[in-house]
């Protein structure tokens, strides 16, 4: 084979040698997830690879032959660039690279240099690498911690404020506090100094407060009885007629069996100025109200008055009106039956006017002696010498007795009036019959009397396994309310009846509570001005047995 | 018609001129047509070429292999024809050429300095073509200028304009500046025995 054919052979070898190695350039270059390029000492870029231009999105034509400065956001730092790779230094700096579309990628960039044999530089490859999640990363990280910080800030601020506020706080406290301590040294002082006596029980029965003025009373200290049980208490002489006083009777006598003495059983009752003689020269008033917060009892407290020297001069009082009614009560029954004679024609005949003026007189003077007749029972009651006779006898006949004695008044008044007998045999009762047949004629009364013509009285009778109640029910004017709370007071009037009918001593109702309660009854009404009145009273059912120990 | 007509009288005037050039100038060629007109263009190129009588497969193109200088200048009328391309676009494809050359990258070592790079530029027509000569005139690096001259090559003005654009492009390679200019100052076309074109920049 000729020479030059031999080498012409040998130059294409070489040839499709070099192309070979090309397409491995292109295709290493190509699959090179790192955008590279390739950079003149200049600083022109003259070649760039695959994964350049998808990062910058320049192609060959748009890029090649630009300063590849022009790449980045910092021109300077990509001039310097250049000069530093030159200078032999190493070069990896992060940088902010500017795509085609002027979108900011940040990308760390690290330099080459490239040599020939002789060590003369042909320039540097550039290796960009993005850093976009890295710095995104770190952004986010930047931001999130800023965050944080600003959040730590605003809860110690949030807590400087707290602390502010809770100091505040701690002072409105400390104030409060301040106020209430004096307050309750107040309340302290006022209790103390009182001039009523005053008991605190709480909410398990047990004394938690005894003011000096009770102390007194009961010669008691509050050392020895406060924070005492009911039972405990119950142990003083002079405190023990008050305990009694305060607790059902059925309480004590069901907890004495009780071995435990459990106090939360005794129960501090609500009593309204109950009359408590401790002893001849002390008359006590006692009243007890429970506490309550939110409806729900906490204690009760007992306030006691003393009513001794009241009670003293009730006594001179009675005693005078006794005296008074007896002196006034022997003329008037003289005059009674002076007049008596007169009108009985014994001593002479009279005429029509004579007649007419002595009966009114007389009529007047059956009042008067009513009145005065009263009065004594008003005293005997308020004396206590109100003597009772019981007997065991059926309550029926004396309310017909009654009813039979206004049959006249109640037709004369046209006013429709009903007893409505009941169809059993009632229980009986032991009762003074005088002094029923009292009450249930001053309830009859009271109704026809302030019942206008036309109007309706119902007297109805019930009973169940305890007690025998009597009913007497009227259309009558009522009472007003704001009065209610006085009808069994002495001499108390409705302003409305006063009004219709001039007559009335105001001892009625009294006395009948009075009679009742000496009963062991009970008594009561309901009313309502212009519409009627409900009077009741129920008298406890008796055995003969009961009747048998009663005259013991 | 009558311009095709023209243009195939002038591919088969420029075809039988000799004078080869290597396969590599081809494909830079292919490169440029590919980014301006996409797979399409290239096609209608090669479709034009083969209109013509001188059928051409770029993709068959051999960097190292021969091919004749008058197929390369008709690609030129080719495109200005079919895609009515101007002088300036021709510049353009001359300024990308260097872009695009895997010989560019490894011809780097004549970048050093303008210098040096004006000493190795008659060697490098060498490697590239057949005919013709370059002579590196004149280099002063201090009044920014240099001369080149190319001898022998008689094909058509149009290479003129794409040899201007190439020299732009290689002289930004060398020389960092905003404003590198290639003026050609004699032109076998124009009367001259050569073409002599002067690099300034500032």
């Amino acid at each position: 084979m000729p020479e030059d054919i031999k080498l012409k052979e040998k130059y294409q070898e070489l040839q499709e040698s070099f192309e070979d190695l090309q397409l491995y350039f292109e295709q290493f270059t190509t699959f090179l997830p790192i955008a590279v390029c390739s950079i003149t000492p200049i600083g022109v870029i003259i070649s760039i690879n695959k994964f350049f231009q998808e990062l910058t999105d320049y192609n060959e034509m748009e890029i090649v032959g630009r300063p590849v400065e022009t790449l980045f956001l910092e021109k300077e730092q990509g001039k310097m660039l250049t000069r530093e790779v030159i200078d032999g230094e190493v070069v990896e700096k992060e940088l902010n690279l500017i795509n085609k579309k002027g979108e900011k990628i940040p990308v760390t960039v690290s330099a080459s240099l490239r040599k020939d044999k002789e060590e003369n530089i042909l320039g540097y490859f550039l290796a960009i690498i993005e850093i976009v999640r890295f710095k995104k990363f770190q952004e986010e990280l930047e931001k999130r911690l800023k965050e944080k910080t600003k959040e730590l800030e605003d809860r110690t601020k949030a807590l400087e404020n707290s602390r502010g506020g809770l100091l505040n706080i701690l002072e409105d406290m400390e104030e409060s506090k301040n106020k209430e301590e004096e307050e309750k040294n107040k309340t302290l002082a006022i209790i103390t100094n009182f001039a009523d006596g005053l008991l605190v029980f709480d909410e398990h029965s047990k004394l938690s407060l005894i003011n000096s003025q009770a102390e007194n009373f009961f010669n008691v200290t509050a050392k020895e009885t406060c924070e005492r049980s009911i039972p405990e208490l119950i142990k003083f002489p002079n405190l023990s007629l008050l305990i009694n006083l305060l607790i059902d009777v059925s309480q004590k006598e069901e907890n004495k069996e009780d071995k435990k003495n459990d106090q939360s059983k005794f129960e501090i009752r609500e009593i309204f100025r109950r009359e408590l003689l401790i002893k001849d020269d002390l008359v006590l008033e006692v009243s007890s109200i429970p506490l309550l917060k939110d409806d729900k009892k906490t204690g009760a407290l007992v306030v006691i008055h003393d009513i001794t020297r009241e009670k003293m001069i009730e006594v001179m009082k009675t005693e005078f009106v006794s005296l008074a009614a007896h002196q006034l009560r022997t003329p008037l029954s003289a005059i009674k039956w002076t007049l008596k004679i007169l009108l009985d024609g014994d001593l002479g005949e009279l005429n029509s006017e004579q007649r007419d003026f002595i009966e009114k007189t007389y009529k007047s003077n059956e009042r008067m002696i009513d009145l005065i007749n009263s009065l004594l029972d008003v005293a005997r009651i308020e004396e206590g010498r109100y003597l009772y006779k019981p007997v065991l006898t059926e309550i029926e006949p004396i309310i017909q007795f009654v009813v039979n004695s206004y049959k006249d008044e109640v037709a004369n008044k046209k006013i429709n009036f009903e007893y409505l007998k009941p169809k059993e045999k009632m229980p009986k009762v032991l009762v003074d019959v005088e002094k029923i047949r009292l009450v249930i004629q001053n309830f009859i009364e009271n109704a026809i009397n302030y019942t206008p013509a036309g109007g309706q009285v119902t007297i109805s009778l019930k009973h169940d396994k305890k007690e025998i109640e009597l009913i007497i029910k009227d259309s009558g004017v009522g009472i007003p309310k704001d009065q209610q709370a006085r009808v069994f007071t002495k001499f108390f009037r409705a302003a409305n009846v006063m009004r219709l009918e001039t007559t009335g001593t105001g001892l009625g109702l009294f006395i009948s509570k009075n009679i009742v309660e000496a009963h062991q009854g009970r008594i009561w009404f309901e009313s309502e001005e212009k519409k009627g009145t409900t009077f009741h009273f129920a008298l406890p059912i008796k055995t003969e047995f009961d009747e048998f120990i009663t005259g013991f | 018609m009558s311009e095709n007509i023209s243009l195939k009288q002038e591919a088969d005037r420029l075809l039988k001129i000799p004078g080869n050039v290597k396969g590599v100038v081809f494909q830079t060629h292919y490169k440029y047509i590919l980014y301006r007109t996409g797979e399409e263009g290239v096609k209608t190129v090669e479709a034009k070429l083969e209109e013509l009588g001188h059928p051409l497969k770029f993709k068959e193109i051999k960097s190292w292999l021969w091919y004749s200088e008058g197929l390369d200048v008709l690609i030129f009328l080719i495109l200005k024809d079919i895609f009515n391309w101007d002088d300036s676009d021709i510049f353009d494809m001359g300024t990308s050429a260097p872009k695009y050359s895997f010989i560019v990258g490894t011809l780097l070592k004549t970048f050093i300095s303008p210098k040096k790079f004006f000493e190795e530029t008659p060697k490098y027509w060498e490697k590239h073509y057949s005919f013709g000569q370059m002579e590196a005139l004149e280099i002063n690096e201090d009044q920014k200028y240099a001369t080149v001259r190319i001898k022998d090559y008689n094909f058509h003005p149009i290479s003129c304009i794409y040899f201007k654009g190439y020299f732009t492009r290689i002289g930004q390679f060398i020389i960092k500046t905003n404003n590198f200019q290639v003026e050609e100052k004699k032109c076998v076309h124009r009367g001259d025995t050569y073409h002599e074109f002067l690099l300034t920049w500032e």
